[in-house]
């Protein structure tokens, strides 16, 4: 299996100009590794091979999940919106992007639990066939992963196999980082809807007796639609 | 009980749609606008009709529309805007992305058309306007053909306040 921030990684790396629709653990990684440019310059290349994300370690990995007052007061890159707080409103939220621009190439970066609550979005987007669509899913089989990793409802759901049953064009299942980050590229190309289950290990939990609890950042309830005006802007500029 | 002048026509809601140009319908249908439905899914020039599994994803996908430059617009029935109360919420209320809604009133006896319907016996029916005044979501009602200027408004409403607006449509729609 990879890491989460491998998996979050290799897009922050290969995204290019294309519009990221992220949930809370993505949202945080990216929110770490990204820069003011929404490129992740700090994302090391290994071996030359392109998009292969090794720098970033386990490690570091309880870190970049908790979440950063300074991180989320500056905000996402204008080419990125996360469904916070919003779990499940991912895919729709990338649909009716994907749909408004099609010139434009829409990531999600999905939960499994997330997505769970939304399944019914899988046939959604694969009724419309968006062309312009790469969903991803981090299926780690918890819910506030690095912090208590609660049991999703099931922890063997079989998500590419369900996507491709409800007409996405292309789906398949990564469980490598370095086949995630050659895989990336060729299928960000492709003509979707496309999908990809990314199998990641799940962040050790961090909860214990005498663990206390941190208050979110106020800019958590309020980002989404800081980032919407900004992508809004961005996307106009981007038309114009 | 004729519906007569409580039941807005299909075709005038279409002009109406074109005239504030509409140009995606992302919908759960509704029984009381299976008219208006009728009218969309034979084809109007302009228009994409997105049919989603849930009043969530309506409201979702309706979202990244307009983040993209587009203008939809969102129906459903009383009971859909309750199943997706939390996404509006998320989007409408907390990230100010205006939205306007075409919601019919399922359930309402006929008996009750034309008087309040915190009149009708039906839970679903009455608490639509207690609901919305609750959670500060500003609403009209469309109860004559001569309504629909509302719709108008409604655009203009939730684009200056960046908010949900809604419009309950309270008698099924004529099939003309």
């Amino acid at each position: 299996m990879m890491n989460f921030v491998q998996a979050v990684g290799v897009v922050a790396k290969g995204k290019g100009d294309g519009i990221v629709v992220a949930t809370m653990g993505a949202m945080f990684i990216f929110d770490r590794i990204e820069g003011a440019d929404g490129n992740a310059n700090g994302v090391p290349l290994v071996s030359g091979k392109a998009g292969l994300v090794l720098g970033l370690g386990v490690a570091k990995i309880k870190t970049v999940l908790k979440p950063a007052h300074a991180e989320a007061a500056k905000g996402s890159f204008a080419g990125r919106i996360n469904s916070v707080p919003l779990m499940g409103g991912a895919a729709g939220l990338a649909l009716g992007l994907a749909l408004a621009r099609p010139d434009k190439k829409v990531i999600v970066m999905d939960g499994d639990a997330s997505l769970l609550m939304e399944l019914g979005g899988l046939a959604t987007v694969a009724q419309q066939a968006p062309k312009n669509l790469l969903h991803c899913v981090v299926h780690n089989g918890t819910q506030f992963t690095g912090l208590d990793n609660m049991s999703t409802p099931t922890s063997d759901f079989q998500f590419a196999e369900v996507a491709l049953k409800c007409g996405y064009v292309h789906a398949e299942r990564i469980a490598d980082g370095a086949t995630w980050a050659e895989r990336f590229p060729l299928l960000l190309a492709m003509n979707g809807p496309v999908f990809v289950e990314l199998m990641v290990e799940p962040v050790p939990k961090q909860t214990k007796d005498g663990f206390e609890a941190w208050e979110l950042p106020a800019n958590q309830y309020t980002r989404m639609g800081d980032e919407a005006l900004a992508l809004q802007d961005w996307l106009a500029q981007d038309a114009a | 009980m004729s519906l007569g002048e409580f039941s807005i026509s299909a075709s005038a809601c279409v002009k109406a749609l074109t005239r504030n140009q509409i140009d995606h319908v992302v919908t759960v249908p509704d029984w009381i606008q299976l008219s208006l439905h009728d009218r969309l899914n034979k084809g109007v020039e302009s228009i994409r009709v997105i049919n989603a599994c849930n009043e969530n994803q309506v409201v979702t996908v309706a979202a990244g529309l307009t983040i993209g430059g587009k203008r939809p617009l969102v129906m459903m029935q009383n009971q859909g805007l309750y199943n997706c109360f939390n996404t509006l919420r998320a989007v409408c209320l907390d990230a100010h992305i205006p939205m306007v809604f075409l919601v019919g009133q399922f359930g309402r006896e006929f008996s009750n058309i034309g008087h309040p319907t915190s009149e009708s016996a039906r839970s679903m029916v009455r608490i639509a306007e207690p609901f919305l005044a609750s959670i500060g979501v500003p609403y009209h009602l469309l109860d004559k053909e001569e309504d629909l200027m509302k719709l108008d408004q409604a655009y203009e409403q939730a684009q200056q306040q960046r908010t949900a607006v809604v419009l309950l449509v309270g008698a099924p729609m004529a099939w003309r």
